[in-house]
């Protein structure tokens, strides 16, 4: 909100200088984010916060600076002359009604006449005032309304009392499709949620956010009716929201006037106008009110020792009453260790002992609070925290750079590969800020191929990414999202490489994983990657999933990017799983020292022939001495018959106890030639 | 036929061993390694003779040309590396012409860590050796944990359908970390002290600072005792061992959040200007209470703190969408 240094001068003396106050207001929590300067005067922005709705004028922010400089705060003058009847001989009972229709809605509605008035242009000070603050002067009696709406933060309006229908107004629900003019000269259609102020044909305002074009008063307006209300705020936000109208009423309706200063704010108003004008004030006002609204708060207590316990400082008991005294609270029973306060009207954020401990502690100053130091206390390992933080490092230092991706995901682009990771629907953002972010995802590497694509049209030749993070996937029996944390990876070259090699490139990073997490033998054992059969949205015939008893666990493969020349590939694992499994624990085991024998075989078998099945097949075997099994290469071409490849191997053994002999190895070797020609037709290659 | 091969297979061995042995320079002993072992060597020859022997044979046999062939590599390799391997130049000559060391080196591949989750992980590090513990909560909340456990009244703005990622039923995403600390809450009596990083999601317009997901770090302490002045001594310290520079300055600026009182922004001065990092406060006794925790034995204090914003500050980044582009050319620089 602006605030003028000058208009906070009517309600309190100032001769610190700017900055010193601009200082003052920002560190008791009305941060002031700019100063201008206008003329001879200076404006403030001040950040008002929502739960401080008495800082939306003048008044509210200069008994705030009162407070902080131990100033009195100038009394406020309401004062004017009535006058009983008008010309006719009426009065105000005869001239106009209220009836309040709808008093959920409406708090309090007070409605004031004046007559003979004349509209003219504002005065000099006025005009500046209104300016200094960025609004734009239209007429005295408007100009009234919005300088009062800007000094006490109550909204007023102003009717041209003789261009409304008829004598009545009505505070009612509009009517389902009623029309309103506004007289920001927008038009609307009004809701039966609606609040509206209406005369005998249709609705003259939108109670708390804006008048009627039609009932504006204007140059040849004589009498005007003064509405001064409290409505409820949140049909205020809702009305003010659906129908797209703000104001500068709206903005404090929906934050919650004070109720106090409905009749308060009238009086000021004419006041001023009699002061500035010649007109005839009808003397008494209509005023309707809910039951209960302007009982008394009820009394909080605040304590001394509990004041020092929440802020680590003693303030004195002398301090604590000048500090609420001065903000408006009244003292009203208990003693110096337990003292009780009646809040004002304006605080109705202030109903407990700690809303009034932190009033003391923010004028007295929260940044002067003196520094206090907590125990030592051991923090436990997380173990799990530990094991992600080494599978980063691993894909760190394997040339992943790591992305930061949103949790949100698109129902459209990668659907296979989403419900290869969970069938079950995604979950849906009501309203998402990006069409192509209308679901939470099920898989990261949606994600993580747009980022790739993104950096490789950028010209980007060669991308390594990876992340790890969360997906949602939706389970039967669960009304929530089950969170996992998964890890993805991407390689991308535009270099056509060799198909092998990429893939078990982007699979010795899953690889490398599962041996850093060293499952557990049993989940080791249960865990086999196999072709993926079924569509998975990755590349056909080049996929494999980690299949972990019957849970699907991790994939890899390659996925074409359109657009995108050479070879992407892709991998992902359920980490948080895995993790879950993860029976990492370093123990000394007795190595032999003596030499090992190695054989490297190569033998010829059908396409069809997985190295899954060789490697299950050299497990079988059950040879004595069997140390290692390590894949060397797969070779197709001209040297061995179409549809068959040949692929090769070394077999390492090696004894605890002793130096093995050729003889022993080449026995295993011979055994293991059997099995394997027996179980797959395969030949040594020569 | 078989004996003769053995003998054929011990003279081919001892031979070769003679020749490797006697061998002068690495290119004789290239050649001897092509008479023995290259395609048309002498072992390779009797290898091709495998075919003539009787079939129970032939796996033996192969065997013994192999344990022949492994000995003569031995020997080779062992000789090799006394006389050094045909490409490269006599010894003699190698520190004079051999290889232009000013050629750079082969890097091999390195990655890098995101910028933000660098921070983060300095950030849990420096809260760890201040005694606080790593909390976790979900990134999909219902209302109670995001509103109401917060003593966020039910009409309060902030529950508004457009300030929020509402999924079904009163599932959101969180709009804020603190959600952990009810949910560390409701499972562990006090005393407590624990962070909570993690992702927040606000349907903000995205601008040079704003995004609609960001990351935050919240922190919770909740001890017998616990006042105002430990929350400012524990920020101060992080901050001071965040930047490592006495120019920095931090102040708490009263604000309004309705799960604190009082309540602060935090304000970071360095590098010649003030930022706001995050908020804190002391815990709200409505918020103690539906955790069914005593306020009048337990006091503690809160504060959430902008992970981007840090990171932001920390690396000099102008603008917080190059954070989620992941472009190569940006991550790298943090490696």
């Amino acid at each position: 909100m602006k605030v003028s240094l000058d208009w906070l001068r009517e309600h309190v003396d100032i001769d610190q200088p700017v900055e010193d106050v601009a200082h003052r207001l920002t560190m008791c929590g009305l941060n002031c984010e700019a100063i201008e300067v206008h003329g001879d005067d200076h404006v403030f922005e001040l950040e008002v916060t929502s739960n401080r709705p008495d800082h939306l004028g003048h008044r509210g922010v200069a008994r705030e600076l009162a407070c902080l400089l131990d100033r009195p705060l100038k009394p406020l003058q309401t004062d004017y002359s009535e006058v009983e009847k008008d010309a006719t001989g009426k009065g105000l009972s005869e001239i106009t009604s209220i009836e309040v229709d709808d008093d959920d809605r409406c708090g309090r509605y007070t409605a004031r006449v004046a007559l003979d008035v004349d509209v003219s242009e504002s005065p000099q000070w006025l005009r500046k005032r209104l300016e200094s603050i960025g609004l734009r002067s239209i007429n005295l009696v408007v100009d009234l309304t919005n300088y009062v709406l800007m000094d006490l933060g109550q909204p007023l309006h102003a009717f041209d009392l003789d261009r409304l229908d008829g004598e009545e107004l009505i505070i009612r629900r509009a009517r389902y499709g009623e029309n309103f003019a506004a007289i920001d000269g927008t038009h609307h259609t009004l809701d039966t949620d609606d609040l509206v102020i209406a005369d005998a044909s249709r609705a003259v305002a939108v109670a708390g956010v804006m008048g009627g074009a039609e009932t504006e008063v204007g140059s040849t307006t004589r009498r005007i009716l003064l509405e001064s209300a409290w409505f409820d705020p949140v049909p205020v936000r809702s009305t003010s929201r659906r129908l797209g109208l703000a104001s500068d009423s709206s903005y404090r309706f929906e934050r919650r006037v004070d109720i106090d200063a409905a009749d308060i704010a009238s009086r000021r108003f004419f006041h001023l106008l009699c002061r500035e004008t010649d007109c005839k004030v009808l003397s008494g006002c209509w005023e309707a009110m809910r039951d209960g609204l302007l009982d008394p708060p009820a009394e909080v207590p605040i304590r001394l020792d509990r004041t020092e316990l929440i802020l680590g400082e003693s303030v004195p008991a002398a301090e604590l009453t000048r500090v609420l005294s001065a903000l408006g609270f009244q003292h009203s029973g208990g003693d110096d260790a337990r003292s009780l306060w009646l809040p004002p009207t304006w605080r109705a954020d202030c109903t407990r002992e700690i809303d009034l401990i932190e009033e003391v502690g923010r004028i007295h100053g929260l940044d002067r609070v003196p520094d206090r130091q907590m125990a030592v206390r051991v923090v436990p390992e997380d173990r799990d925290a530990g094991l992600v933080e080494r599978v980063k490092a691993l894909l760190e230092g394997t040339g992943h750079h790591e992305s930061l991706t949103f949790s949100f995901g698109s129902q459209g682009d990668h659907r296979e590969l989403e419900e290869w990771w969970c069938l079950g629907d995604p979950w849906v953002v009501r309203n998402p800020v990006r069409s192509n972010e209308g679901v939470l995802r099920r898989s990261l590497l949606p994600g993580l191929l747009s980022c790739v694509r993104g950096n490789r049209l950028h010209g980007v030749e060669s991308v390594r990414l990876f992340e790890v993070a969360r997906v949602f996937h939706r389970r039967d029996g669960v009304d929530r999202p089950v969170e996992k944390i998964h890890l993805a990876w991407v390689h991308s070259n535009a270099d056509e490489s060799r198909k092998v090699e990429a893939y078990r490139q982007v699979r010795g990073i899953a690889d490398a994983v599962l041996e850093l997490l060293r499952l557990g033998t049993e989940s080791r054992s249960a865990s086999t990657w196999n072709p993926v059969s079924t569509s998975c949205g990755l590349a056909g015939g080049s996929c494999a999933a980690l299949d972990f008893f019957s849970e699907r666990l991790g994939l890899v493969g390659a996925a074409p990017l359109d657009g995108v020349t050479g070879e992407t590939w892709c991998g992902e694992l359920d980490l948080g799983t895995l993790i879950g499994h993860s029976e990492v624990k370093h123990r000394y085991r007795e190595f032999s020292r003596h030499p090992g024998v190695r054989r490297d075989l190569n033998i010829v078998v059908e396409e069809s022939v997985l190295w899954r099945d060789v490697a299950s097949e050299v497990d079988a075997a059950e040879m004595a001495n069997f140390e290692a099994l390590t894949f060397l290469d797969v070779y197709r071409g001209k040297q061995v018959t179409q549809g068959q490849k040949s692929v090769t191997f070394s077999v390492a053994f090696r004894a605890p106890d002793r130096s093995l002999t050729h003889e022993e190895v080449d026995e295993a070797i011979e055994g293991l030639m059997q099995r394997l020609s027996g179980r797959f037709q395969a030949r040594l290659r020569t | 036929m078989s004996e003769g091969s053995q003998v054929d297979l011990d003279t081919i061995e001892a031979a070769a061993l003679q020749a490797i042995e006697s061998a002068s320079d690495a290119s004789s002993l290239e050649s001897v390694r092509v008479g023995v072992l290259g395609k048309k060597g002498t072992l390779k020859q009797v290898l091709r003779s495998l075919g003539t022997l009787p079939p129970e044979q032939r796996a033996s046999f192969g065997a013994r040309v192999n344990r022949v062939k492994e000995r003569v590599e031995t020997a080779l390799g062992a000789a090799k590396d006394r006389l050094g391997s045909p490409q490269s130049k006599p010894k003699a000559t190698a520190a004079g012409s051999a290889s232009d060391v000013t050629l750079p080196g082969q890097m091999p591949l390195r990655g890098s860590r995101h910028p933000v989750h660098q921070v983060a992980s300095r950030m849990i590090r420096i809260f760890g050796n201040l005694g606080f513990e790593v909390a976790d909560g979900p990134e999909v909340e219902d209302e109670w944990h995001n509103f109401t456990g917060l003593n966020i009244p039910v009409d309060h703005i902030a529950r508004d359908p457009a300030e929020n990622f509402y999924l079904e039923d009163d599932l959101l995403m969180r709009s804020q970390t603190s959600t952990v600390q009810v949910r560390v809450m409701e499972k562990t009596p006090p005393p407590l002290r624990i962070i909570a990083p993690g992702k927040v999601f606000r349907p903000d317009t995205v601008d040079a600072t704003h995004s609609y997901m960001f990351n935050q770090l919240e922190g919770l302490v909740v001890d017998e005792g616990m006042t105002f002045g430990h929350l400012k001594s524990t920020l101060l310290t992080f901050f001071q061992q965040l930047l490592q520079d006495d120019g920095m300055k931090l102040r708490l600026r009263p604000s309004f959040f309705p799960f604190t009182e009082p309540s602060a922004e935090v304000d970071l001065y360095w590098r010649g200007g003030w930022m706001e990092m995050g908020g804190c406060g002391m815990v709200d006794p409505n918020v103690l209470e539906s955790v069914g925790i005593d306020p009048e034995r337990w006091t503690g204090f809160a504060f959430g703190l902008g992970i981007e914003r840090v990171t932001m500050a920390s690396f000099n980044i102008p603008d917080i969408r190059y954070l989620y582009e992941n472009d190569v050319r940006f991550l790298q620089q943090f490696s």
